[in-house]
């Protein structure tokens, strides 16, 4: 497969290079179980973090994604950096540039922020979350965990449930689900769902209609109901009760062997219960140890300085 | 003819008509049978000179400039050769495991680990490694290999294993491989079985079981083909870069 | 000295047809057309074979960015980058820093417009509502007297109906026109492009069209109360354009615009988080693009205007949700048109000489400038066949926001006219 310089997005995929990262994920998730997890594949290179955007998760997923390719791996400290005192990003990649960082790994809450920084540097860009916009690896390592489930995504039926408008996890992952032949439905809130949906993604306003859709998956999204800045829904008990996933819920996915996925953190009592977390075919846990893989395999496909 | 008096080891074929020998369909039993003389005597396997103006290596194939080294019984009379060996010089380990070396070398551990079993009664494992991120020359490639994986379903620690790769030449895929291995654990004791083994080694290391060696010219390479992978049991010498 | 320009085609607002003539010029004036001018002497023979000769352009919305904004554009860059694109006359928008919102400005920046080569064709509106604020007016009659021509608030509308409403009685008394950027502000929010596909899938926040289209009823309601003459800027949809037509139809006095870059482009065109395609009111639906391309023919629009706004690359080259909005327009607008439209037969010459040219001067009680035996020589030279490469070189405004920089479209502008004078020639 032909290398490239930068990960912004789903959309630029070609449909080979969801394929080759998704099936290379595989002999790097196998890696886990040697004794030493760790190949020798970009010894030399340096991944550097960039997170205008607290993300513990996300980053940490890529820095041992990195160590496991032995890359080293650093990150901006944007807390004490001048972004605070009002320098423009493109002056700190300029600075990043001059630090002769290989991977740069994005988040930022302005959608297409990675889509700048990769037109004005020779690193590989990768975005790890912009805005409503993208998160690439999150929608990778969704399809990669269901391909562990499903022998065959075509057919299958993944609703996606919570906040839409504000989701890039849901933009993404729904492009590549669909990409890879599922069926994706949103249910949100009318004022949480987003106008210029594709027309192929039914949108739901309740859990019955959602629910008679027949979903093999149940995708939930975090609910940011603190961050919100418009009145999009009274309040988070409300938004439970009719929108989120109750034990009643709950009971109704286990009596229909539906899977749970989710991509973290959760918040519980809003868009899931206690009993939701511990739902037999949550495959919540498998989502975050399959990151790992899919951005490996990600670190292994891309190349600094590629056309 | 003299097989007997093969050429040494740092020698090439004295005529012409010993490197036809391995060139023609020889029986399995009697390349077994000269083999068997060869432990016996200690004598080297045979070399062939396989120069790009040999007349004595008949066009086989549709290609005008690939020739045939190897055919099908003749391969297997080598690889039978290779398992003959290991199990001479692994007569007391109670296991041996094999390591092919993605793509070529797990045929070739598959078929010498079916030899030996046939051979010995030592306990024989197979499995594969993809040595593809341990390649020293990997950033430098145009294109991003796929990753096939590494498949070692078995502890890699104290074991007696031969790595098995369809060809030696500069010995860097020999280096990856070692590297690798020792990421998967701690073996007792590491040999090396190559079907084929080409002069121009860049690195110190040399095999301990060879099918053949051939020393083909400076810009030719040598392709073996595996029934299981290319649809044909072939060893061929072709240009190095195969005419479009 | 007088100057033949012979053998051209001469575009009339009159008729879709052009009518093949020879031009003279003596002085600032036309002192004959017909099908074949052999007698005159001392003359300049200007070979027009093959060319258009179009009465010169008239645009009533430009930022020119003085005072204040001069890294971006001033008015002499802005008067050059007029006469680049065949535009002879403009009108400056009051969004400048500080605003034009007192007399004292408005004869500051006509002062400075005096300094270049069209002097006299440029004109300043005035703000509304001091510092475009919304809140308190601004001194129109002051304002009016020293030579404003029309009052808006540009970039924002006025949220405050009441506001808006006393500005309205109190201009229509001193009959000076009022412009509206229409915009309910609460609906654009954070938006940066159309609400809809594009957005959804760039993840950016949308302007809804409903938020220009609820200012445009709004306003109309206002403009019929007051009885002021209201004009609706940059209008991007079906359904804005529909509701101004049907209030003119009402006898309401309400004219409107409508900017090139609403009529060529759609929100696909943004793209990759492309800044040279994020203007406000935003780029709407190709549905709308063929709507409003309809509408200006069936004479819907009183009038073309670019809407040119200058912005640095260094603005321009952030987010695009950080980018300010806005695309330049003068330079490209008529070599643009014909490519898109009048070469492949969409819009008729008449149409653009009459709602780039005449309409718009007519609206500002200013004289036409038909290519007529004694009338003004103000045209272009115009060669449909020749192809422009917008170059930073080829662009004499200070910035290069447009989406096309660097890009060739069929149609040269040869020669500009100018009261006589041929102020460019290539």
């Amino acid at each position: 497969m032909t290398p490239r310089k930068d990960l912004l997005d789903i959309a630029s995929l070609t449909d080979e290079e969801i394929e080759f990262i998704l099936s290379n994920a595989v002999p790097f998730k196998d890696l886990f179980k040697r004794s030493v997890k760790k190949v020798p594949t970009l010894k030399g290179r340096t991944m550097l973090t960039l997170f205008y955007e607290p993300s513990t998760r996300t980053r940490s997923s890529f820095e041992v994604a990195a160590s496991r390719l032995s890359a080293d791996v650093t990150h901006f400290d944007l807390d004490s950096s001048s972004v605070v005192k009002g320098e423009s990003i493109l002056d700190t990649v300029e600075t990043l540039e001059a630090m002769r960082v290989d991977y740069i790994v994005v988040r930022h809450k302005q959608s297409g922020i990675p889509n700048l920084i990769a037109k004005n540097t020779a690193a590989s860009v990768i975005n790890a979350g912009d805005g409503w916009h993208a998160h690439p690896t999150q929608a990778l390592l969704d399809a990669f965990t269901l391909r562990e489930v499903f022998k065959d995504l075509r057919g299958a039926r993944c609703l996606i449930a919570g906040d839409i408008q504000h989701s890039r996890v849901a933009r993404s992952t729904s492009l590549l689900l669909r990409r890879l032949g599922m069926n994706v439905a949103y249910l949100a809130p009318g004022s949480l769902m987003p106008k210029g949906t594709p027309e192929e993604i039914p949108c739901f306003g309740n859990w019955t209609d959602a629910l008679e859709w027949k979903p093999d998956v149940v995708y939930l999204l975090r609910v940011q109901s603190e961050r919100l800045e418009e009145p999009f829904f009274p309040n988070a008990a409300e938004y439970h009760k009719y929108y989120g996933l109750t034990d009643a819920r709950v009971q109704i996915l286990r009596e229909r062997g539906i899977y749970l996925m989710h991509p973290g953190p959760v918040n519980r009592g809003v868009e899931i219960t206690d009993r939701g977390m511990d739902y037999e075919k949550s495959l919540i846990n498998q989502q975050v140890e399959n990151g790992i893989a899919v951005r490996m395999s990600v670190l292994y496909w891309l190349r600094p300085g590629a056309e | 003819m003299e097989r007997n008096a093969g050429p040494g080891r740092s020698e090439i074929p004295k005529s012409p008509a010993e490197a036809s020998f391995e060139s023609r369909n020889v029986g399995c039993i009697s390349i077994l049978g000269l083999v068997l003389i060869y432990q016996l005597f200690g004598y080297p396997t045979p070399r062939l000179h396989v120069g790009a103006s040999n007349p004595l290596f008949p066009t086989v194939t549709n290609d005008p400039q690939q020739r045939l080294l190897l055919d099908k019984s003749s391969l297997a009379g080598a690889v039978r050769r290779v398992a003959v060996e290991i199990c001479q010089l692994n007569q007391g380990h109670e296991q041996i495991a094999l390591i092919g070396i993605h793509k070529r070398g797990v045929p070739l551990a598959r078929r010498l680990a079916a030899e030996i079993q046939s051979l010995s009664t030592a306990e024989v494992l197979v499995g594969s490694i993809d040595i593809t991120q341990y390649r020293d020359d990997l950033a430098m490639m145009k294109m991003v290999p796929k990753l096939e994986g590494s498949d070692i379903s078995f502890s890699i620690d104290d074991a007696n294993v031969v790595i098995c790769d369809e060809v030696i030449f500069t010995g860097r895929s020999v280096r990856a491989a070692l590297d690798e291995l020792l990421d998967h654990g701690r073996p007792a004791r590491v040999q090396l079985a190559v079907l084929v083994d080409r002069p121009g080694r860049e690195f110190p290391i040399q095999p301990d079981y060879v099918g053949i060696r051939i020393e083909p010219g400076p810009h030719e390479r040598v392709a073996v083909r595996f029934e299981e992978v290319d649809g044909q049991d072939a060893v061929f010498v072709q240009p190095s870069t195969p005419a479009k | 000295m007088k100057r033949l320009y012979r053998n051209a085609q001469i575009a009339s607002e009159d008729s879709p047809k052009l009518q093949t003539a020879d031009v003279l010029v003596e002085g600032d004036r036309i002192i004959g057309v017909a099908a074949s001018i052999t007698d005159a002497t001392d003359v300049e023979i200007i070979d027009c074979s093959g060319r258009v000769l179009i009465p010169s352009l008239f645009d009533i919305h430009v930022h020119a960015r003085e005072p204040g904004q001069e890294t971006k554009e001033n008015i002499a860059t802005c008067a050059e980058a007029a006469i680049n694109g065949g535009v002879t006359g403009f009108i400056m928008m009051p969004n400048t820093l500080p605003a034009i919102d007192n007399a004292g400005v408005v004869r500051s920046v006509l002062e400075s417009a005096r300094g270049t080569r069209i002097g006299p064709g440029i004109f300043t509106s005035g703000a509304i509502t001091k510092g475009r604020k919304g809140e308190e007016l601004a001194g129109i009659a002051g304002m009016k007297n020293a030579g404003a021509v029309m009052l808006t608030d540009d970039g924002f509308p006025v949220d405050n109906p009441q506001v808006l409403r006393r500005a309205m009685e109190y201009a229509r008394d001193f009959d000076i026109p009022l412009a509206s950027h229409c915009e309910v502000k609460e609906l654009s929010g954070k938006g940066s492009m159309h609400e809809g596909s594009v957005s959804y899938s760039l993840g950016l926040q949308g302007i809804p069209a409903i938020s220009e289209e609820i200012c445009i009823a709004r306003d109309i309601r206002l403009a019929e109360f007051t009885g002021v003459h209201l004009n609706i800027q940059h209008v991007t949809t079906a359904r804005g354009m529909e509701t101004i037509n049907r209030a003119r139809d009402r006898g309401i006095r309400v004219t409107c615009e409508i900017a090139p870059h609403h009529l060529m482009f759609s929100h696909e065109d943004v793209g990759n988080y492309d800044t040279h395609y994020k203007m406000n009111p935003p780029l709407r639906t190709k549905e709308d693009n063929a709507a409003l391309l309809q509408g200006l023919i069936d004479g819907w629009f009183d009038v073309i205007a670019t809407d040119h706004a200058p912005h640095t690359p260094f603005e321009k080259n952030q987010d695009f949700a950080s980018a300010p909005f806005g695309i330049t327009g003068l330079e490209t607008a008529l070599p643009s048109l014909n490519d898109r439209f009048i070469s492949k037969g969409l819009l008729g010459w008449d149409v653009l000489v009459k709602r780039y040219s005449a309409e718009p001067r007519r609206l500002f009680k200013l004289a036409p400038v038909p290519i007529v035996e004694g009338g003004l020589a103000e045209f272009i030279v115009f060669n449909p066949e020749r192809y422009t490469l917008f170059t930073r070189d080829f662009m004499k405004s200070k910035s290069i926001n447009t989406p096309f920089l660097d890009k060739a479209v069929k149609g040269l502008i040869e020669r500009v006219i100018y009261r006589g004078k041929e102020l460019l020639v290539r």
